[in-house]
Parts: C-alpha cells; sequence; structure tokens
C-alpha cells in the first residue's frame, strides 16, 4: 500500500469513527418523544326512573265527607344527569282527558341537582315542569303521585303512560 | 605442442557483471504488492465509540378519546371512562436501570385523562397515572433494553365539567431512575 492509499485508509477509517459518534450522539439526545392527545366531551342529557309501574288505588272514603281518599305513592325514583347548561326536566301524561285526578311532583331532590316545581296537576297531555334549574349536574328525586276522585267520578281504572324529558330550560 | 583444454564459450552465457542487472530488472518487474505480502506487515487501530443511547417513540402521533350519550349513565356523576388502546411506546437504552416518565403540558384540564403501560415487554408498569404537568413514573425498572408497551389512555368526565375539548401534549421521557 502506497502512501496515498495509506491516508485515504486513514481518512476513511476517521470518517467512519465520526459518523458513528454522530449516530450514537443524536440517539443519546432523543430522550423523548411527544403525543398529542384530544379528549373531547359532548353534551349528554340522560333521564331514567326506578320503577316502571306504579299503581294507585282508592279504595276508601272520608267519613266525614263521603268524599274519597286520595291515594298515594313514593317509591319511584327519577335519576337524570346533564353536562349542559339551563335544562329542565318536564312531566306528560298521554291521557288527554282522564276522569280521575292525579298529581305529581319531584321530592327530595339530591344536592343542588335542581328546584321541585310546583305540584302538577296531569289533567291533559301538555307538558309540564317537574324540576328546573338543572346544569352540569347529576340528580335524584322521589316521585310522588296523588290520585283522588269524586263521588260523581264512579269506578273504573285509568292507565297513564308518564313521560319525564330533560330538556333545554 | 599440446594446448590445454579450453571450455567453449556459448554466445548466451552471462559473465558476472551482466547477472546483476538482469536480476535486478527480474524484480523490477515483480508487483509491490507481491513483495508486501511476503515480506511486509501493516497495522492501524479501530475505535469504536458507544455513546449512551436513549431513545423512546409513540407509535402514533395523535390520540382522540371522545365522551358522548353512549358512555354516560342516568344518576351517576362520572362520565365514561372511555378508553384508548390503540398507540404504544418503544424504547432503547444501553444504560442500567432507566425509567419513563409521562407528563402533559395542560395545566388546568376540564376532564380527567389517565394513562397506563400495558404489557411491556421489559421493565415494570407503574400504577395508572393521572396526567398533570408534574411528570409521574409510567414504566420503571428498564435496564439496558429494547421494548415496547401499549400506551392505554382513560378519559372521564364529571357533569359539572361541562362540555368542551382538552388538548394535551403527552410527554413521555427517559430518565435515570
Amino acid at each position: 500500500m502506497n502512501r496515498r492509499e495509506q491516508h485515504i485508509a486513514t481518512a476513511v477509517r476517521r470518517l467512519a469513527v465520526l459518523s458513528l459518534l454522530a449516530v450514537a450522539s443524536a440517539f443519546g439526545q432523543e430522550a423523548s418523544t411527544n403525543q398529542t392527545l384530544t379528549l373531547q366531551v359532548f353534551e349528554t342529557n340522560k333521564i331514567d326512573i326506578n320503577q316502571r309501574a306504579v299503581t294507585l288505588v282508592i279504595n276508601q272514603a272520608s267519613l266525614e265527607t263521603g268524599s274519597p281518599i286520595e291515594a298515594t305513592n313514593e317509591d319511584g325514583n327519577l335519576i337524570w344527569i346533564t353536562n349542559g347548561e339551563n335544562k329542565k326536566i318536564t312531566v306528560a301524561s298521554n291521557n288527554a282527558a282522564p276522569r280521575f285526578l292525579v298529581k305529581v311532583n319531584a321530592l327530595d331532590i339530591t344536592g343542588s341537582s335542581g328546584v321541585a316545581a310546583p305540584e302538577v296537576t296531569l289533567n291533559d297531555n301538555t307538558t309540564k315542569d317537574f324540576v328546573v334549574g338543572v346544569s352540569r349536574t347529576w340528580g335524584k328525586c322521589k316521585i310522588r303521585f296523588v290520585a283522588s276522585a269524586k263521588v260523581a267520578d264512579g269506578v273504573g281504572t285509568e292507565t297513564h303512560l308518564i313521560t319525564y324529558t330533560i330538556t333545554g330550560g | 605442442m599440446a594446448h590445454a583444454p579450453t571450455r567453449s564459450r556459448k554466445p548466451t552465457d552471462l559473465n558476472k557483471g551482466q547477472i546483476l542487472p538482469v536480476l535486478f530488472f527480474i524484480l523490477a518487474l515483480i508487483p509491490q504488492g507481491v513483495v508486501a505480502q511476503v515480506y511486509g506487515s501493516s497495522f492501524h487501530n479501530v475505535t469504536v465509540t458507544v455513546a449512551t443511547v436513549n431513545i423512546v417513540q409513540a407509535s402514533a402521533a395523535v390520540v382522540s378519546l371522545t365522551i358522548g350519550p353512549a358512555d354516560v349513565t342516568a344518576g351517576v356523576d362520572l362520565m365514561g371512562p372511555v378508553t384508548n388502546s390503540a398507540t404504544s411506546l418503544l424504547w432503547g437504552f444501553n444504560s442500567s436501570l432507566r425509567k419513563v416518565t409521562v407528563r402533559t403540558n395542560l395545566a388546568a384540564p376540564k376532564f380527567i385523562l389517565k394513562v397506563l403501560c400495558v404489557t411491556p415487554s421489559q421493565g415494570t408498569a407503574s400504577p395508572e397515572v393521572t396526567l398533570s404537568t408534574t411528570a409521574a413514573d409510567f414504566l420503571i425498572n428498564t435496564g439496558r433494553s429494547s421494548g415496547t408497551c401499549t400506551i392505554r389512555y382513560s378519559g372521564t368526565a364529571l357533569a359539572s365539567a361541562g362540555t368542551g375539548t382538552d388538548s394535551h401534549t403527552i410527554t413521555f421521557t427517559v430518565a435515570a431512575q
């Protein structure tokens, strides 16, 4: 190997070592990595009841007035959640012209998850407020039904399909 | 008269004075490489330097999580969790006892984001971490190894947090343990 070839070989060796060091150094510096994560939450409103069937029976009368004594039921619970703003819960019956009187109201609302509306008379099939002031919250309440009848109403059975809706307030 | 016998001389015979130049001429025709292989020697030093190598990389740069109606139960404050295990973390260390930490750049997230290293091929996964701007252990007890694990993100939200989007830049960092 002549002198010129030796110089070339030496230069190649030096270049190889420098390259190796550069690569190793580059790897050594890359000690972290990033990832972009997006967590998106959509508006969600959910409502449910724990008791699908409620029965009210009027079978007693007042000895003083002679009128039938109203029947009550508080067995049902309503639960809800919303992460939206300014919501309310409404109630509606599908019975457009009931013979007997049915009233409903919310009892024992948990925490500050809403405010009970005044007692609602389900005397038609329109939608009425049940709980108002519901914003970014979850909650629970008892559903209190009161059924009454006049002597003139006679006897019979009525069925209501009651719908609770969480909606914009 | 008798003559002493004399050796007859051929025309191709060389005398001593002629041999030396011929020999030099023949040697000059032999390639230098042959001479070096037989009589020469050479050496050189080869130095290999391996620097500290700490490399960590995520298999994908972007991850998304969405909490919607399907992830919510009425009467339960916490919405979710929704999870994403679509990406992996890959690493290579040639130093002893290293760990990987994780943190987010989002100082005040509206929603809760957790991360867990699932089934690491080397090392030990730390318990699930709620992400904050403070680095928390993600993977520990890794030394002189290359490996991978699944990154499992878990997102939840309280109803009181409302709606919106949190954008995190998640940083995984190699550190001495």
